[in-house]
């Protein structure tokens, strides 16, 4: 046990504790902790060390708990539909504006036609939000958008259920490697990152050019990346790391299949020119 | 509200973009399918002249060529010389449609990649929003450039149209 359980461990001894998990602490979440190589608990519980020992137990994996603030419905966090006048976009992730202390929630500047919009969680939750800053331009596209009357999570849906966003992967260490997304209209994917020199073309960035700093990610062999209108805004990420959000994809059709390829805008670029907007981290 | 950064300059008025010329560029290539690039024929472009061609037609490199991933969910409506897409709340978007998009004047009808929709019809485009501005303008490469009362209430780029949109599994 310990960090050098695999990740394929780790996914099999978060399952194996699912169950009595939620059955005896319905308001904790369960994460994979790459940072740590163990399966975290995330909630407003306290365990006892007899009671994670157990849970370690069952697990056969190892555990760590972190007290916060529980998931509740009317919170705020990623991967979750916003509409923003006529446009449907996707939320990425949760951030916080590093001088003024403001938190909200990421999705893409070319969804951001006006200053207030709709933060969608499910057909019965929906509040408006309103924006706290927009760059579409050569090399950003995000937005991020704040109600304060709503907690703010650092926490994104994957499709199945919230993450844990714990850190922020670099630009450069991202070629080659797997990363999966979250689309509001194609749900949850992976694909394969070829380039983190990207250049979409001549009229993709707010209809003019672009520098080459966007994130390609490919539907190769072996994965099945998905995009379609409605996902842009959504979470790139892998297990708990925030790699960016989904900015546009090269389509061949209609359908969320017809994906030759996404482009991803990435945290890491919310560090550009002077921006102070930073993904939130527990 | 905090700050809004769109850097392509600052959004154009109808009456100076009026005084661009509407030119078809015979500079361009479109790829038909996935196979390779190959010259545009004829039925690629829509001179100025005709009197009702309302596509805009622009991206014209390349099918793997990315666009915006945002959705918009509207009715195709033709005014004059325009198509808009008209949204439920009443919003007159411009469309700057992909390359190799058709427009069939005895159906009425758009093709966008092998999908059609007809006048009155309601659509879902996928794409992104644009600041229209001359130097936008005059920067991309057009097959059809958009005429000054076509940009609308607002200004997009499609990648994508669908007859009706998929359920969102987020909600």
């Amino acid at each position: 046990m310990g960090a050098s359980n695999t990740l394929v461990e780790l996914l099999a001894g978060q399952a194996r504790i699912a169950q009595e998990v939620h059955a005896n602490y319905p308001d904790m979440g369960i994460e994979i902790d790459v940072r740590t190589g163990s399966v975290g608990l995330i909630g407003p519980y306290e365990l006892g060390s007899e009671e994670l020992s157990n849970l370690t137990a069952l697990a056969g994996v190892a555990m760590i708990a972190q007290v916060a603030p529980p998931a509740r419905p009317e919170h705020t966090y990623g991967g979750k539909n916003i509409n923003i006048g006529a446009y449907l976009c996707t939320t990425g992730f949760t951030v916080k504006d590093a001088v003024s202390g403001l938190t909200g929630v990421l999705t893409a500047g070319h969804c951001a036609v006006t200053n207030t919009g709709t933060y969608r969680q499910n057909t019965s939750i929906s509040y408006q939000v309103t924006l706290g800053g927009v760059r579409w331009d050569a090399n950003q596209d995000f937005s991020w958008w704040q109600n304060a009357s709503h907690t703010v999570l650092p926490q994104f849906w994957d499709g199945t259920s919230l993450r844990q966003q714990t850190s922020v992967k670099s630009l450069n260490s991202m070629v080659g490697s797997p990363v999966c997304h979250f689309g509001a209209w194609t749900g949850y994917s992976c694909g394969l990152t070829t380039s983190v020199n990207y250049d979409p073309g001549p009229t993709y960035c707010n209809g003019g050019p672009c520098t080459p700093v966007w994130v390609r990610v490919e539907d190769l062999s072996g994965y099945n990346i998905k995009c379609h209108g409605g996902d842009s805004g959504g979470p790139y990420f892998f297990a708990s790391a925030a790699w960016g959000i989904h900015s546009g994809g090269a389509h061949t059709g209609a359908g969320g299949e017809d994906c030759v390829f996404t482009v991803m805008f990435s945290a890491e670029g919310l560090t550009w020119d002077g921006v102070n907007t930073r993904i939130l981290l527990p | 509200m905090g700050w809004r950064q769109h850097t392509h300059t600052a959004a154009l008025g109808l009456t100076r973009v009026s005084a661009v010329p509407y030119v078809v560029l015979l500079s361009v290539a479109v790829l038909a399918g996935c196979g390779p690039i190959v010259p545009p024929s004829p039925a690629d472009f829509v001179p100025s002249s005709e009197p009702f061609v309302p596509l805009s037609i622009s991206l014209p490199i390349h099918p793997n060529t990315a666009t915006n991933d945002a959705l918009v969910m509207g009715t195709l409506q033709a005014e004059g010389r325009c198509l808009f897409v008209v949204t439920p709340d009443g919003t007159r978007l411009g469309v700057a449609w992909p390359a190799g998009s058709r427009w069939d004047p005895t159906r009425n009808v758009i093709s966008v990649k092998n999908v059609e929709a007809s006048i009155g019809q309601q659509v879902a485009i996928g794409g992104g929003s644009a600041d229209v501005t001359l130097e936008n303008i005059n920067r991309t490469t057009w097959i059809s450039r958009p005429r000054s009362e076509c940009l609308g209430d607002g200004f997009m780029f499609a990648g994508s149209l669908s007859p009706e949109a998929p359920p969102s599994p987020a909600l």
